[in-house]
Parts: C-alpha cells; structure tokens; sequence
C-alpha cells in the first residue's frame, strides 16, 4: 500500500517534471517550430497507437481501420470549430463521443468475424467513412477543408496523451482489462468464467475509437489543414505498424513504438521512397527476430528501474 | 433433497452422429457425481450442454436454483453466472497471464466496482481489488501454488496447470463444478493426492461436483454415484459397487480398443 503510495508520488512527479521541462524548451525555442511539429505528431501517434493496442494487442482484435476513428474525431472538431465556431473543448469531447459512437458500430461486426475476416470488415468500414468524406461538400471533399483554427498548445497536447495512458493502463489493470486480455487468450474459456464476449469486445472497440477521436481532433486544431486522404488505408497500417513494433500487449511498447516510427519519419521526411523501403525492412527484421515486439507484454515499472538497480548494484560489488 | 441439476431424455447430433441420446441424469446438492465411459462416449458433449457451449437436439437441461432455469435457452457465461464452474479435457488457462490473474480474473461476475471506478482508479476499485488479490492469494495457497503467482500460467508444469484450472473454478464460487478428466496425465501418485484435494474442497467450498473420468478406478474412490455412458447412451447407473460389477460396463470397458 506505502508502495502504491509512493509509485503514485513519482508518476505525478514525473509527469509534472515532463511537462515543464518540455514548456520551457518551447518557451525559449529550444524546441523550434519544425521539433514542435514533430514533437505533437508524435503525440498524437501515441495516442492512436496506446488506444489500438487496447483493441488489437490485449482484446485480440486485428483492427486495420483506427484511421477511420480518427477521421471523424478530426472532421467533428474541424466542423465545429471553424463553421460553427464552437469552443475547443466542446469540440474535443464531441469528437471522442462521435469515434465512440462509430466504435460500437464496428464492435458489432467483431461479434461474428474474427482474424483476418475482421481485420478486413474494419478495413472496409475505415474506407467507407473516408469515402464519404470526400464526398461531402459541406466538409470540403477531396480537397479538404483549410484555416482550422489552432487551439493545440503544448498543456492541450499533454493533458490528452498522458490522460490516454493513464486511462488505458488503468482500464487494463482491472477486472474489466483482465477480462478483455482473458478473451484474447482463449474465449471459450473465457465465457465459461461469467465474461460475456460481446459485451467486451465492443467495449475494447468503443473505448480504442473515442480516444482515436481525440487524436483526430487534436490533430484538426493543431495542423490547420484536413484531407479524407490522410486517413486512408496507409495511415492505419502505420498505427498497426507502431503497435506491433513495440509490442502487442505493452502500453509502454506502443509509446516507443510510436516515438520510433515518427523519428523515423522526421528524418526521412524529403526521402519519402526510402522512408517506405526503411519501414519494410524495419517490420521484417521484427518480425523475424523479434515477433512479440520489442517489448512484448512487458511495461516499464518502477519496480523493473528498482531491479535493475539491484542488478547494477550487484554487479558492481562483485 | 430435490436435484441441483436435471439431464431430461437429453440428447445432442452432429450431423448423423448420436453424441448423447436420451440420457436422463440427475445431480443433488452436496454429491459427488462420476461419469464415466470410453473415448467418444459423449461426456465432453455432456458438460458442453450443460455449459451452453451446445443446445440440446431435444430433452430438458434444467438447473434448480432459487429458480428453475432452463439451461437450454441460456449462454456460456449466463450459466456460469448462475453458479456452474467447470474445467476442459484439454487445458485451457490463460496462458500469457500470470497464474494469479488467472484466478482473479475469475472473480470478475463478482466484481462490485464500476468501469468509472475502473479507469480511475478510486478509492472503491483499490479497496476491492486488493480484497480480491488477498481472496485469489488464498485459493492457490490451497492448491499449494501461491508461490508461483506472478509467473504466466504456460510456465507451470502440467500437473500444476490443470490445478490452477480447478482453482480458477472455484474463483467463480459455483454451487456446481464440473470437471472433464481432472486427473489426465497424472501418475498414480499425483492422481490420488488430486483426488483427495477435490474431496476436500468439496467439504471446504459446499460444491456439488460432477466429475468425468476415462479410468474407472479413479472415481470408484470418491463418487457416490457413477453414470456411465457408452457410444452416447447411458447404459449403468448406482454406487461403485454396482458399477463395478456391472456387466454391460464391463463389456463397454473390455470392448474398448
Ligand atoms: N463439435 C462436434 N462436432 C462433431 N462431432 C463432435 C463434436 N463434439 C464431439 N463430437 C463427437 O461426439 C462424440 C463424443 O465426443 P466427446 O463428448 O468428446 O467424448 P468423450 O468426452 O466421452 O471422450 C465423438 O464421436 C466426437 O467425435
Ligand atoms: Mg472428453
């Protein structure tokens, strides 16, 4: 319990500490513009990627259609905030409730399908609400919609990234987490232990679609600009891609997996043929040597920092 | 004493395939029950309809609880809900999960905080998580296991394996645990000793068990009544005794292989 009490002092210690270093550095433009840029899109990928890997890593259900959540939390802000002029935070919590909403739509397909028949449905349906936006005139069509308001600043960016892990890692240890991880494993058994599936698996998907939403949103009121286009079948794959490089069932691992692809995507930004040629061979080699990720179900613990100081300690008396 | 659980003229196809065929059974509260038979006599298809992993072709699959419910019309984990545990021929643990939150996963339909309390975690979900954690260290310290908590459930060897499957049947309180060759792989020694462990939680945990066996000599100890089926129908019934000397169990025995 003392222990739980202390872990919770540094978590907050942490955070704060995070927080205001990184404030700073914007405020003495340390981190520039171009880093700023980076630094929220990567912000924004950990979110995409923590929330799919509740679907996809501890529900065990391959979802390729997280950019279709995403597209309407970003659509939903951008509507609300430049044609309706309505404050950013309405419009925030409006574009998680929407993804929700269209979460539990696409949770209901998982009911019936499974693996790869599945993977293909929330594909399909991911495309579909991109189609549909391209073909709204009221939101732009394909050329999109410009001059979206910028609300996000750096308190913005951090408040949500770091409540989404929080939440999910919260969600994940409990009763509740336990019960979608237990589906993953093996349903049958599950079922005969009191957890209705259907119940769970359209909970993985409404809670994975409202933070996806949030993304988007963020997203909207940060880059000005919005296309149907950015949310295609490519922007799902990459969000799988980070989820599966850092691991399928490690918060911590689809943190570093997100901060690894969007590096990697910073650097090669002018070389966009080898960034694709780098992100094969990189998904290869994991896949190869590493098929767990490179975390595997492992998360990064105080605990685990305490260890490995032990093990350090050790060593060195030796 | 009325019966917990009642198999009415039951029976299950698949396909052509008489799986079960009109077997009658009863089970009352506080009993040890055998079922016995050899391969492919339907005791897996058994405990299957009973679980709702199957509905019945025809007959009347009934619980009697503070109500009656019909087994037929109900889903896997509503009838475990309603206090029917069981285990699986062949293992299924949640094998990445560690040993301990295999157990307390278990406890989940008893679970009295919210998903609010959950994503929060508030002084409510702390409060009964760490009840559930002293309630789930408990159970395996029974099974002699709670050493072994923090480690994945496929890392135990596989006598334990099949003990954390009993004890996470028993996380989920049931008035009525059924148990699909608990005892399958074991060596005599191992075998025994379960056996034993089984009658004592019986006593500990106020169960009804219902326990199938392939080998005869295993429940001959610890059931007071034993059905056996042969080829999907029931074909003796009574104590040990009767089914030892039973000659058409004998013959379903011997004909086997
Ligand atoms: N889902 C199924 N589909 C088709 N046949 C099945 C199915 N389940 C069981 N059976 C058949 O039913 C018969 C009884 O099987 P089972 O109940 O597993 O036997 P036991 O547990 O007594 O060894 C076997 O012939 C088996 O092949
Ligand atoms: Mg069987």
């Amino acid at each position: 319990m003392a222990d739980k009490r202390r872990n919770l002092i540094r978590n907050i210690v942490t955070l704060a500490a995070i927080y205001a270093i990184i404030q700073l550095l914007i405020s003495f433009d340390i981190i520039d513009q171009h880093l700023q840029l980076n630094l929220f899109l990567l912000c924004i990928n950990i979110i995409l990627a923590v929330s799919l890997n509740l679907i996809t890593g501890f529900t065990g259900q391959f979802s390729l259609g997280h950019a279709g959540f995403m597209a309407i939390g970003a659509y939903v802000s951008a509507v609300m905030t430049l044609k309706l002029h309505l404050p950013f935070p309405l419009a925030i919590a409006a574009s998680a409730v929407s993804a929700a909403i269209v979460g539990v739509l696409v949770g209901i397909p998982t009911l019936r399908l499974r693996g790869d028949y599945l993977a293909i449905a929330t594909l399909g349906l991911s495309e579909i609400i991109r189609i549909i936006a391209l073909n709204i005139d009221y939101i732009g069509g394909a050329s999109g919609l410009a001059d979206i308001p910028r609300y996000v600043n750096w308190p913005w960016i951090f408040a949500m990234t770091a409540g989404t892990i929080i939440i999910i890692y919260n969600f994940i240890h409990s009763s509740y987490g336990r019960a979608c991880i237990a589906i993953r494993e093996d349903d049958i058994a599950a079922e005969s232990m009191g957890i209705d599936i259907a119940h769970y698996k359209i909970l993985a998907f409404t809670i994975g679609a409202f933070f996806a939403g949030i993304a988007g949103s963020l997203y909207a009121n940060y880059f000005y600009f919005l296309k149907p286009n950015a949310f295609g079948f490519m922007k799902s794959i990459d969000i799988l891609v980070m989820v599966v490089f850092g691991g399928l069932g490690s918060i911590t691992g689809s943190v570093v997996g997100a901060a690894a692809l969007t590096l990697l995507s910073m650097v090669l930004q002018d070389l966009p043929t080898l960034r694709m040629i780098l992100y094969a061979l990189l998904l290869l080699v994991i896949m190869l040597y590493r098929p767990q990720g490179l975390l595997g179900n492992a998360e990064l613990s105080w605990k685990l920092l305490k260890r490995g100081d032990k093990d350090a300690a050790a060593t060195n008396s030796k | 004493m009325p019966p917990l659980l009642t198999a009415n003229d039951v029976s299950k196809n698949f396909g052509g395939l008489n799986a079960i065929a009109n077997v009658n059974i009863e089970v009352h509260p506080g009993e040890i029950v055998g079922l016995i038979g050899p391969n492919g006599a339907g005791k897996t298809t058994l405990f299957n309809l009973i679980t709702g992993v199957y509905i019945p072709s025809g007959g009347q699959l009934k619980l009697h609880g503070e109500v009656e419910v019909d087994l037929a019309k109900a889903s896997p984990h509503e009838i475990a809900g309603m206090g029917i545990a069981r285990t699986f021929q062949n293992i299924r643990l949640f094998k990445e999960m560690t040993v301990l939150d295999n157990v307390m996963l278990a406890y989940h339909v008893h679970i009295d905080y919210s998903l609010w309390d959950a994503i929060f975690h508030t002084p409510s979900y702390i409060k009964s998580e760490s009840e559930l954690r002293r309630k789930a260290i408990e159970l395996l310290d029974i099974f002699d296991m709670a050493n072994k908590k923090d480690i994945p459930a496929k890392n135990l060897p596989y006598g334990q394996q099949r003990r954390l499957e009993i004890a996470r049947a028993l996380a989920l309180q049931p008035k009525l645990l059924l148990l699909d060759e608990p005892a399958a792989g074991m060596n005599p020694q191992e075998t025994a000793d379960l056996m034993k462990l089984i009658m004592w939680i019986k006593d500990r945990f106020n169960l009804t068990i219902l326990l199938i066996e392939h080998d005869m000599s295993v429940v001959m100890g610890i059931c007071q009544r034993i059905y056996v089926l042969d080829y999907g129908k029931l074909i003796a019934e009574g104590t040990p005794e009767d089914i030892k000397s039973n000659p058409q169990v004998i013959k379903a025995y011997l004909g086997e292989d």
